[in-house]
């Protein structure tokens, strides 16, 4: 037990440290900083999937990620390439600022995870597949969201006509919206898929049955996370007015609902654990 | 080998002075081969622009052309007497030529500071020199060195991050909404200087299509064939009065009427975002009186600017530069450093070995000459005396050896280097 402590309070350190650094070299892109965000977001990044690993060859696939912490650590291990992918493209400076501090508060979450038993039911391996989709569809959220957050900052910025002396070492506006997009295109389907999944398992449950998982919280929460997304995405695709600065809001305001269902919800559900 | 420096630039020479010693390619070329004839031993790049002219030799170090030789070959090239421009010349030897020279490639000598045009300038002005047979071994080392020193002054500060004109700070604005301009389409409303100058930025940038919005078409058919047609992009001359309909094509607006009051409010255009499908809009009003309404810029996705918003930009650009400056100063400090001991420790070792030679040669001739009036010598015997000549000449030069090593370090080996050369005749192995 110490040991994820450990795993988990380092992670978060090191992905505080990963924030701070990607923060500093927006200021002074030529300084060492940036290389030192990419390390330690490197190390979180081998601790958390040693982490996972070392789990899953001592408990089993299943018996692994139906700890709470393991899908946690997973998520962030989602994440923190997604961020390495904003540093490394030119046109998203900025971003992994955002991704970084969003991976660091739910690798901080996952400290208050540690020790809750798994989930108590019984489930086939493929089901596995129900708790990485929702570890996917979490990242990209977060990726969307933090493109969101850098979008209205920087448009809040260039509105104030504040701070233009970081003109050019932030992410373009256009480059933010595009990102944001393909993020919650690609998140959407893989809640849909966990959310299915959720729901083919929870047809088989008998103790407790299908109508208590459907007032299990998160169940709940995810629900409405799914078609505030449905709705999001809609509104989006057709929507011209959902171009830009209500784009961004949307998907600001989407990341604040996913750290709820993916971390503070872990305490109040009941059967999922 | 010394390097040695003189020129004249922007800071120390007026523009009536700089255009008088300006070479052009042709006449650079020319001058390298004059220099050649006049002095065979010396390499040299001379590096010309419109805010400096420099002449960069490296000679033999009690070789020529010494300083006001170079000065002197300058003025009689140019066809200017030496007392016009000698007061606005400076001259820098050695390792203050070196930091000189990479001051200058890494454009921290430049009137814009951190200017990139002056590192491809240097780099051209090397190419000629060494096209026409000027820049040699030592010359190629120390410019090599500077473009080198520039790349990482660039890489690793941000000298050269922000634009610090006013055209410049617009593509930063451009650059900071839209990530790529293929598909971007540019209106310039009037036919202002300004105006002209920041579209002439905007172009670098390759967008899809330029429109010209003037009250006098002719002027703004002038502006296209003038400054868009050599560059490429396709460009059009558009009605004036339908400006809200360009507006709504637009991404990119650079207004620069002569009009009294504004030309674009806010009232006018209060369906402009929901008409262009909230794709967003860079205004950029350079006109005094504004072209543009403030208000405009509450709209939905448009941004607005005007002339001072970018001149704030530019100012703070340059300011930001400026504090960049100490950490350009340390890159090229230790590159000095290495350079000059690098360069020290290459030219004392054909020293050394030229004088272990030279002092063997004696020896061996010595050793010949006397052998042969020596009665039964046997093979041992010529061989013990072989190695005696041998350790005595090692003991004698190990001195000198040792000091010239240990000058290398400090910079100054070449003088004691040449010394030596010239009291013993040495010459450099091939």
């Amino acid at each position: 037990m110490p040991w994820e402590y450990a795993v988990s309070g380092l992670g978060t350190i090191g992905l505080i440290v990963a924030t701070v650094y990607a923060a500093l070299n927006l200021f002074r892109p030529a300084s060492r900083a940036g290389r030192i965000s990419t390390i330690a977001a490197l190390a979180v990044l081998a601790i958390n999937l040693g982490t996972v690993g070392a789990g899953i060859a001592r408990e089993g696939l299943v018996g692994s990620l139906r700890q709470s912490v393991q899908s946690s650590l997973l998520l962030v291990s989602f994440i923190i390439p997604l961020a390495a992918i904003g540093r490394g493209a030119a046109g998203m400076r900025g971003l992994d600022v955002v991704l970084f501090l969003a991976a660091a508060v739910i690798e901080a979450g996952s400290l208050f995870q540690i020790g809750q038993p798994g989930m108590r039911v019984a489930y086939k391996s493929w089901f596995v597949s129900h708790q990485v989709a929702f570890a996917i569809s979490g990242a990209c959220f977060v990726a969307a969201g933090g493109a969101g957050a850098v979008y209205l900052i920087i448009t809040g910025l260039l509105r104030r006509k504040h701070g233009l002396t970081l003109l050019g070492r932030l992410a373009p506006l256009e480059s933010l919206e595009r990102f944001g997009r393909w993020m919650l295109v690609i998140g959407f389907p893989a809640l849909t898929y966990g959310v299915l999944t959720g729901f083919c398992q929870l047809s088989r449950q008998t103790n407790p049955g299908p109508i208590e998982w459907l007032k299990d919280p998160i169940v709940i929460f995810t629900l409405v996370l799914w078609v505030v997304y449905a709705g999001g995405m809609l509104a989006l695709w057709f929507q011209p007015r959902m171009r830009g600065r209500r784009g961004a809001t949307f998907a600001a305001a989407g990341l604040v609902l996913v750290v709820i269902v993916f971390v503070a919800m872990e305490h109040i559900s009941t059967l999922h654990r | 080998m010394r390097t040695v420096v003189i020129g004249c630039n922007h800071r120390t020479a007026p523009v009536e002075v700089r255009e008088r010693l300006a070479f052009d390619p042709a006449a650079c070329a020319e001058a390298l081969r004059s220099l050649r004839e006049r002095f065979p031993c010396c390499e040299a790049v001379l590096l010309s622009t419109c805010n400096r002219t420099e002449l960069y030799v490296a000679r033999p170090v009690h070789g020529h052309p010494r300083i006001e030789e170079a000065i002197g070959f300058l003025a009689e090239n140019r066809g200017v007497e030496v007392h016009e421009f000698s007061p606005s010349t400076y001259h820098y030897e050695d390792a203050e030529a070196l930091r000189h020279l990479f001051r200058v490639a890494g454009s921290i000598d430049s009137m814009v500071l951190g200017e990139s045009q002056i590192l491809a300038q240097v780099k051209s002005a090397f190419t000629l020199a060494r096209e026409a047979g000027m820049a040699g071994r030592h010359l190629d080392a120390v410019f090599q060195r500077a473009f080198a020193v520039a790349k990482e002054i660039h890489a690793r500060t941000g000298l050269s991050s922000g634009r610090t004109s006013v055209g410049g700070a617009a593509v930063d604005f451009a650059r900071q909404i839209f990530s790529h301009f293929g598909d971007k389409t540019v209106l310039l409303i009037g036919a202002g200087e300004m105006g002209e100058v920041t579209l002439q930025h905007l172009l670098e940038m390759r967008p899809k299509e330029v429109l010209l919005a003037n009250r006098t078409p002719a002027r703004a058919e002038a502006v296209r064939e003038r400054i868009i047609e050599p560059t490429g992009v396709p460009g059009r001359v558009v009605p004036f009065e339908r400006l809200s309909d360009h507006l709504v094509a637009a991404d990119i607006v650079i207004s620069t009427t002569g009009a009294p009051e504004p030309i674009l409010r806010r009232a006018a255009l209060h369906d402009l975002p929901e008409r262009r499908q909230y794709r967003p809009l860079l205004v950029i009003d350079i006109a005094v009186p504004r072209d543009i309404e403030p208000e405009v810029g509450r709209l939905e996705n448009v941004f607005v600017y005007d002339i001072d918003d970018l001149q704030t930009v530019a100012d703070k650009n340059l300011v930001a530069r400026r504090k960049e400056l100490a950490r350009c100063e340390e890159i090229i400090e230790a590159h000095v450093r290495e350079f000059v001991a690098w360069q020290q420790s290459r030219e004392v070792g054909p020293t050394i070995t030229a004088l272990q030679k030279y002092f063997g040669e004696i020896g061996r001739q010595e050793l010949e000459r006397v052998l042969p009036k020596l009665s039964q010598v046997s093979d041992r015997d010529r061989e013990l005396l072989a190695q005696m000549l041998h350790r005595i000449t090692q003991k004698l030069l190990h001195g000198p050896s040792t000091l010239l090593r240990d000058k290398a370090e400090t910079g100054r080996a070449h003088l004691y280097a040449d010394t030596l050369r010239n009291l013993f005749g040495l010459r450099d192995e091939p």
